[in-house]
């Protein structure tokens, strides 16, 4: 055997051992990657499951406006119900508490403590997505004495929703006064889309509420023509910047739900009480009780100016602020009813690190 | 150089690359099973820890405010060893954090752990580990199933359970269906 037979063969072993080594670090890859999925995807079920069944601690926390971030011990979004509990139902108050623009700013609960208190970890990162069932748009133009509201209804793939129930009605400020439009019944039409008219009104504010309802998926939309106070409604407390106070101390509730085979969109009025703020530059009024269909509630200022507080939910909560996807990502959705309205959850979570 | 000479140290040198190539092949081959192992610990883990959270809602949404006790037991569907390696289940609560831990019988440092979102309940919950187990009696009757923080995970009777105590109070964990191991 000459010398450069044993180079040879040492380059054939080397070869061998380089060949194996590739191929064996290659086969478990692929299971590997479903593995990391598959977890992923428990991670996800156990996360939403927590989400829409616990309604965390203290149980109040989204209504109550004492309870601050420091204050939250635990996270859910599940409505808190003493005697009869229902599943999938979520508290509006929480969910608008997921917005820093919905709430003051010392009441928003930051996605990282929101994955502090799941007990994740700095690994994991977390989307939460609140999807209309329906999706409605709502084009509102006023002319002269009278308002024109352009209504388009839509599927989350954006197929119109034909022969959709729209039922509309409108508050307005006049002469220092809430006053309301008739209520108004319309179906969509092949497009998905209907007309709806306000006649005879006068004011610069208005604030316009739709009913939509196909075959008992429900959503309620709120729309404001004109310029406005802006002012936050959270459980029974309407809080309203510091420089302004409600005039009489009374507020309208306004409520919008279906009573058997009827709409009902309305307001019930309620006395405000002063209360000490726990929020800086916030003055905080508190009500005796809060109707169970209240979405939004109407004031008007010592200035004579109309405050507004709308119960919102946000379209998305998430620990990056960009729309930017990790490549190992698992998604789960879940439909939950918000308020009278039905949504999709649709919950993205994902890991930083392997 | 005499060509036998030649010969020899040719020889010994391929015999000493082959026992290198073997080992080095042995190392990578090792490094790779630890690594898939590890995943799979880890899947079972989160399984185990995603079972006791929907257990846990369950028992609480359900029951939540009922003041009578309350028992409710899920069997696992674990596989019986990960590459004919057995492997255990743990309940560890560190400084208020608790965890399912799955790590292998014969190699310690191959383990997984998956967080239970302990903090997200209304009730007083516990999980029974190592140092809480005492503070609650076997729950259930003589025979049935035996509570316990650890566990061999190829046995196929291992159940979680829940037991609310009170409105306000939950203890869950671990525990083998009789007849089990």
């Amino acid at each position: 055997m000459h010398s450069y037979e044993y180079i040879f063969t040492a380059i054939i072993v080397f070869a061998i051992l380089i060949a194996s080594t590739t191929l064996v670090s290659i086969m478990p890859q692929t299971a590997l990657n479903i593995s990391d999925v598959e977890q992923l995807k428990m991670t996800a079920q156990k996360i939403m499951t927590q989400l829409i069944l616990n309604s965390g601690n203290p149980p109040e926390w989204g209504s109550n406006i004492t309870i601050g971030l420091n204050n939250l011990t635990a996270f859910g979004l599940a409505e808190y119900r003493e005697v009869a509990r229902a599943a999938y139902i979520l508290d509006p108050d929480k969910v608008q508490r997921l917005s820093s623009n919905y709430v003051p700013s010392s009441l928003y609960i930051p996605p990282n403590k929101v994955i502090e208190l799941f007990n994740l970890g700095r690994d994991y990162g977390l989307k939460l997505e609140f999807i209309p069932a329906l999706n409605v748009s709502v084009n509102a133009q006023q002319i002269s004495n009278r308002i024109v509201v352009s209504v388009n209804v839509v599927s989350e793939q954006s197929t119109p929703i034909v022969n959709a129930n729209v039922t509309a009605r409108a508050f307005y400020l006049q002469n220092g006064q809430i006053n309301k439009t008739s209520l108004i019944l319309n179906y969509t039409d092949i497009d998905g889309s209907c007309n709806i008219e306000f006649n005879n009104m006068s004011s610069d504010v208005v604030l316009i509420t739709l009913l939509v309802d196909y075959h008992g998926i429900r959503i309620i939309k709120t729309h404001i023509l004109g310029s406005f106070s802006k002012s936050y409604f959270i459980g029974s407390n309407l809080i309203i910047n510091s420089s302004l106070n409600v005039a009489n101390n009374i507020a309208y509730q306004v409520i919008a739900f279906k009573s058997g085979e009827n709409y009902i969109i309305d307001y019930v009025s309620c006395n405000l009480t002063s209360s000490p703020s726990p929020l800086s530059n916030y003055n905080v009024y508190s009500m005796t009780y809060v109707e169970p269909y209240a979405i939004a509630l109407l004031a008007v200022t010592d200035e004579g100016n109309l405050t507004i507080a709308c119960k919102n939910v946000p379209p998305s909560y998430s620990s990056i602020s960009e729309e930017v996807y990790p490549p190992l990502a698992y998604t789960i959705e879940r439909p939950v009813t918000i308020g009278q309205s039905i949504y999709i959850l649709r919950l993205h979570i994902w890991r930083m690190s392997w | 150089m005499d060509v036998p000479i030649t010969h020899i140290i040719g020889t010994a040198a391929l015999i000493g690359l082959v026992i290198s190539v073997a080992l080095a092949y042995q190392i990578i081959v090792d490094y790779i099973e630890a690594n898939v192992l590890e995943a799979q610990l880890e899947q079972i883990a989160e399984y185990v820890s995603m079972n006791l959270v929907n257990l846990i809602s369950l028992t609480e949404f359900a029951y939540g405010d009922l003041s009578s006790p309350t028992v409710m037991t899920k069997i696992l569907n674990l596989p019986e060893d990960l590459n004919e390696r057995p492997y255990l289940i743990r309940l560890v609560n560190e400084s208020g954090n608790c965890y399912v831990e799955a790590k292998l019988v014969t190699r310690s440092d191959i383990s997984a752990r998956s967080p239970i979102p302990l903090n997200s309940t209304r009730a007083r919950l516990t999980i029974t580990t190592e140092e809480t187990i005492s503070e609650i009696s076997n729950i259930f009757p003589e025979g049935t199933i035996t509570l316990s923080t650890t566990v061999y995970g190829g046995n196929p009777k291992i159940v979680i359970w829940c037991w609310k105590y009170d409105s306000n109070t939950i203890y869950a964990g671990l525990g083998v269906q009789a007849g089990g191991t």
